[in-house]
């Protein structure tokens, strides 16, 4: 029965292989196949290597998610370790019905706090005052999910799909999620591929979310792991600073959100989100495309085609006004920080942002040297937390000093150089050398496999993977007058935020 | 009967599965499918090895899949050579910062910058590794930069200067004695100055050990440690590789060959009695790390040690110290085992994790369990095959994975044991662990007697 599907499928599946065209400076040989059920196969085959960068993308993260439940896309990745009926149950028979119970116990938890919901308000940003903490009854509730919960850990088989993939040779394992996408990824011999497949297919459609309240503190963990950076803060300020509607700045989420998180949101976007047309698979090494057609077939053809999910499509409103802010602290390094609000990928300006980033960052660094203002500069163009590339983006350039006597001509200075610069041409030789720069970057990148196939799918959730190679050689044409003509068009008061990190002074 | 197996685990799927997918999907059990032996093989050193007449040995690889490539050095001098305190130190910062002789520092630094190249120099105990990248444009102008930082390193006052500055660089703390950015590798730092207290290895140096050291002393330690039977080199990348051979030949077969000075005798690191060291930091978190020096080991038994760690606390998801700690209850982000290798002598073993102030207790009490089980327990077969595969067909075959990976691989492998033997009979040798052999050596190499606790962050009584 089984192969009379597969055979139907395989007939019915459209084939449309499409091979990138080569012999430009950038090496992208991509395959595409998508599947009847609108799965997205890619494939770079490199026939010499024996061993395969395998990841998995789902176009969702943090930008689907809803005030309240931030970091709930991060929260989901994290269940989808937990396993699935035939992965990690002992004896799914007697599991399934404790399972059932925990979801039902918990729609009751959720009513019950609907109907309690005045008493339970927060009522300010503070966190620091309810009429009341909880109610007996949700005390209750509690309770007995976490009895279910032990009495399921018996039943349970923990960290299933990483055994196998171990077993399997397995390396690089892990999972990433962002603003726009979530990834699972492995690295293999490449003639045990199946591992992987049979693992994800199975991950993308019947995960179960076990042991979600301990999984609960792991995200506590992450949180004040990040916390405890000393940078951490001030950056998660001057992000919120820089965009006003998207909800992209932290997709890890706050402490505020880990407690709000349940079980029926979890699977409402697992539900949405997790489906065959929103997913692409991206391969590079050892196989080919003829031979991973069907064997993705055998795993995943099986799935249906569903609703297309809704995409993000929420737009920051056109900036007006320059922002600043003032951090005090005494254990960081006083700094001053320019941010503007640029396009994002798939708009044709953003490649020459790369340039402009690097010429900026060498320019600045002379600048400030040349002044005897000095500073450690950077700079980068990001999509606010993830540092390549996305939707909104930013660019940013800080110049970071041991104590804050030369903030204020440091920033005198960098403002002076950004106008110049909307004024007059740099010369071809800055420009030719911020490309080479960049194209080292990508080789570099492009050199891992498992890069590669980041970047790859990267630009897959942002736009699609077709541009990214045009996206590559378009910063390589950015001309002189691309620099002067952004630089005047985008970066202006009005699109400025600029941060400032003083010591906090004895008195505070 | 796997047959059987699989046809069950389809019908199972059929009917049970929440929120199900109708159609039929293949949900054999990861148990029940055929692992295929991997297609991997053990690369030939001798294809890739240069041997020049002094005895310098290089290793060539083309890996052309982008226009880039590395060139590498990597000598047997490190931190305890020398007679004179801080040379090794200086003579790191002038391979790092001052280039070669024949240019300026800020000449050294423009051509570095103008090729865009990634260059490093890592000083470790007992060797140390010299790295540059750089675009296939540069090459010509990367390689004999390369040379001639190795064969005339423009060693100056600024060096020692700047030697000075790193060497003497201690834990910040505030005016109570807490530490001002308590983190994982502050925790580390204090279990090393702790075990490594007396011991040649973990000397620590002050400005005075640099007073009288000269740039002169620090030519002289150049001239006896770096010649040519003291040193490996890997070059690969987008290469011509017989190019490279000639060029190797060209720039090093007059590379002095005389045999460097006796190393000093490094003393075995001395086991303590079991002891709690608390540091005060002002972090939302406690970092704990729980270790010994782990005694030197005849070879059949490092590999058994490792494949024990595996099981134990390797560093990756499925061990049962990230299970019985982080996957079961929510108490960490990561516990892990780490071996610490220090090439010859002995060396440490630790355990790294970190939690939230109000459960470390539990956490801690949770790792010695695991460690006292596995000491007292075979391990099943399941957990043995499991770590094995992910040995020898995971971790060992990305040490090869590409020319790059092999030239460096084989390159230190030289410098360290002046043969192969010990990568070529890897694969083997983890096969052939038995599960008493991972018992006897959890046995005989973890000693929780001689545990040193280091506490970083809030005090917890952990006995």
């Amino acid at each position: 029965m089984r192969y009379f599907l597969i055979k139907l499928l395989m007939v019915l599946t459209f084939v449309s292989t499409n091979v990138a065209a080569q012999g430009s400076e950038y090496n992208l040989p991509i395959k595409e196949h998508i599947f009847e059920n609108g799965l997205k196969l890619l494939v770079i085959e490199r026939p010499g290597d024996t061993r395969v960068a395998a990841k998995i993308w789902t176009d969702m993260g943090a930008l689907n998610e809803i005030s309240g439940e931030y970091g709930s896309a991060h929260f989901l990745e994290h269940l989808m370790f937990k396993g699935t009926p035939t992965l990690g149950a002992k004896d799914w028979q007697t599991e399934k019905p404790l399972i059932d119970e925990i979801n039902a116990t918990e729609k009751a938890m959720i009513a019950e706090l609907n109907r309690a919901r005045n008493n339970l308000r927060e009522r300010g940003v503070f966190h620091d005052y309810k009429h009341e903490q909880t109610t007996p009854e949700l005390i209750r509730l509690q309770k007995h999910i976490d009895d279910l919960e032990r009495k399921v850990e018996d039943l349970t088989d923990e960290g299933i799909t990483m055994k196998w993939y171990q077993g399997f040779g397995g390396t690089r394992l892990t999972a990433s999620t962002e603003q726009e996408y979530m990834h699972f990824d492995i690295e293999l011999p490449a003639n045990r591929i199946d591992i992987f497949l049979r693992i994800e297919a199975d991950r993308m459609t019947n995960a179960i979310f076990r042991k979600f309240d301990a999984e609960r503190m792991i995200l506590v963990e992450q949180r004040i792991g990040f916390l405890n950076r000393l940078n951490s803060r001030y950056t998660e300020t001057m992000e919120a600073l820089v965009g006003r509607t998207s909800n992209v700045y932290n997709p890890e989420g706050y402490m505020t959100d880990f407690k709000n998180y349940t079980r029926q949101y979890e699977r409402y976007l697992y539900n949405t989100y997790f489906i065959p047309n929103n997913t692409t698979l991206i391969f590079i090494g050892g196989v080919t495309m003829d031979e991973m057609i069907p064997k993705v077939e055998r795993y995943f053809g099986g799935l249906e085609r569903k609703p297309e999910p809704t995409r993000y499509y929420g737009q920051e409103p056109l900036p007006s006004g320059e922002k600043r802010l003032i951090y005090r602290d005494n254990k960081l390094s006083p700094r001053i920080e320019l941010r503007y609000q640029i396009p994002g990928v798939g708009h044709p300006d953003k490649p020459h942002f790369d340039v402009i980033k690097e010429v900026m960052l060498n320019r600045l660094q002379k600048t400030l040297d040349d002044k005897e203002i000095g500073g450690n500069v950077n700079a980068n163009t990001m999509v606010v937390h993830t540092n390549n590339y996305g939707l909104p983006s930013s660019i940013h350039f800080a110049a970071l000093y041991e104590d804050a006597e030369k903030l204020d001509a440091s920033e005198e200075a960098m403002l002076a150089e950004i106008e110049f610069l909307s004024e007059e041409n740099i010369s071809n030789e800055e420009l030719k050398f911020a490309q080479k720069t960049l194209r080292t970057q990508w080789y570099r990148a492009a050199s891992d496999p498992n890069r590669l196939n980041f970047h790859i799918g990267h630009f897959e959730v942002m736009d699609s993977w077709k541009t990214l190679k045009p996206y590559l050689e378009t910063r390589d044409r950015t001309t002189v007058e691309d620099v002067r003509r952004l630089v005047k068009q985008y970066f202006i008061p009005d699109n400025r935020s600029i941060g400032k990190v003083v010591p906090k002074g004895e008195s505070q | 009967m796997r047959h059987f197996l699989k046809a069950s685990c389809l019908i199972l799927s059929l009917l049970v599965l929440p929120d199900t997918q109708v159609l039929a999907q293949d949900l054999i059990h990861p148990r029940d499918m055929e692992i295929p032996k991997s297609k991997f093989k053990s690369p030939d050193p001798a294809k890739y090895q240069l041997s020049l007449d002094n005895g310098l040995v290089a290793y060539v690889a083309k890996e052309d899949q982008v226009p880039l490539v590395s060139l590498s050095a990597f000598i047997r001098v490190g931190k305890i050579d020398g007679r004179k305190e801080g040379a090794a130190e200086a003579l790191a910062e002038a391979f790092l910062n001052s280039g070669p002789k024949n240019m300026s520092p800020t000449a050294f630094k423009s051509a570095l910058r103008r090729m865009t190249a990634e260059y490093s120099v890592i000083l470790h105990n007992k060797w140390t590794e010299i790295n540059l990248n750089v675009p296939t444009e540069d090459l010509e102008e990367a390689f004999k930069l390369f040379c001639a930082i190795i064969k005339s390193p423009n060693i100056t006052e600024e060096n020692i200067k700047a030697a000075i500055g790193k060497a003497i660089k201690e834990v910040e703390v505030d005016k109570n004695g807490v530490i001002i950015d308590g983190s994982s590798s502050v925790a580390v730092r204090k279990f090393h100055d702790i075990i490594l207290k007396d011991n040649i290895l973990g000397k620590k140096l002050v400005s005075s050990d640099f007073e009288d050291l000269s740039t002169h002393d620090v030519e002289r330690f150049y001239t006896a440690y770096v010649v040519a039977g003291n040193m490996t080199i890997a070059v690969s990348g987008d290469i011509n590789e017989e190019a490279i051979q000639k060029k190797l030949r060209a720039q090093f077969s007059a590379l002095i060959d005389k045999a460097p000075p006796n190393r000093k005798n490094v003393p075995l690191i001395k086991h303590q009695k079991n002891k709690y060291h608390y540091f005060p930091a002002d972090k939302l978190q406690t970092w704990v790390v729980i270790g010994h020096p782990l005694d030197q080991m005849v070879l059949k038994d490092k590999t058994a040690f490792e494949v024990m760690n595996y099981i134990l606390a390797g560093g990756h998801f499925w061990t049962r110290m990230f299970i019985e700690t982080r996957d079961k209850y929510g108490l960490t982000n990561d516990a892990s085992g780490y071996i610490e290798d220090q090439w010859d002598g002995s060396g440490s073993y630790s355990f790294h994790t970190s939690s939230r102030h109000d459960v470390t207790k539990q956490l801690y009490d949770n790792i010695m369990g695991v460690i006292y089980e596995i000491q007292k327990e075979l391990v099943s077969d399941e957990e043995l095959m499991i770590a094995q595969n992910a040995l020898a067909d995971g971790v060992y075959e990305m040490k090869f994975k590409d020319g790059n990976a092999t030239a460096r691989s084989f390159a230190i492998e030289k410098l360290r044991y002046d043969n192969h033997d010990r990568s070529k009979s890897y694969p083997m040798r983890v096969r052939s662990v038995t599960k008493e052999d991972i018992l006897r050596v959890a046995n005989e190499y973890i000693h929780p007697e001689a545990f040193q606790v280091i506490v970083v962050g809030e005090y917890t009584n952990l006995q």
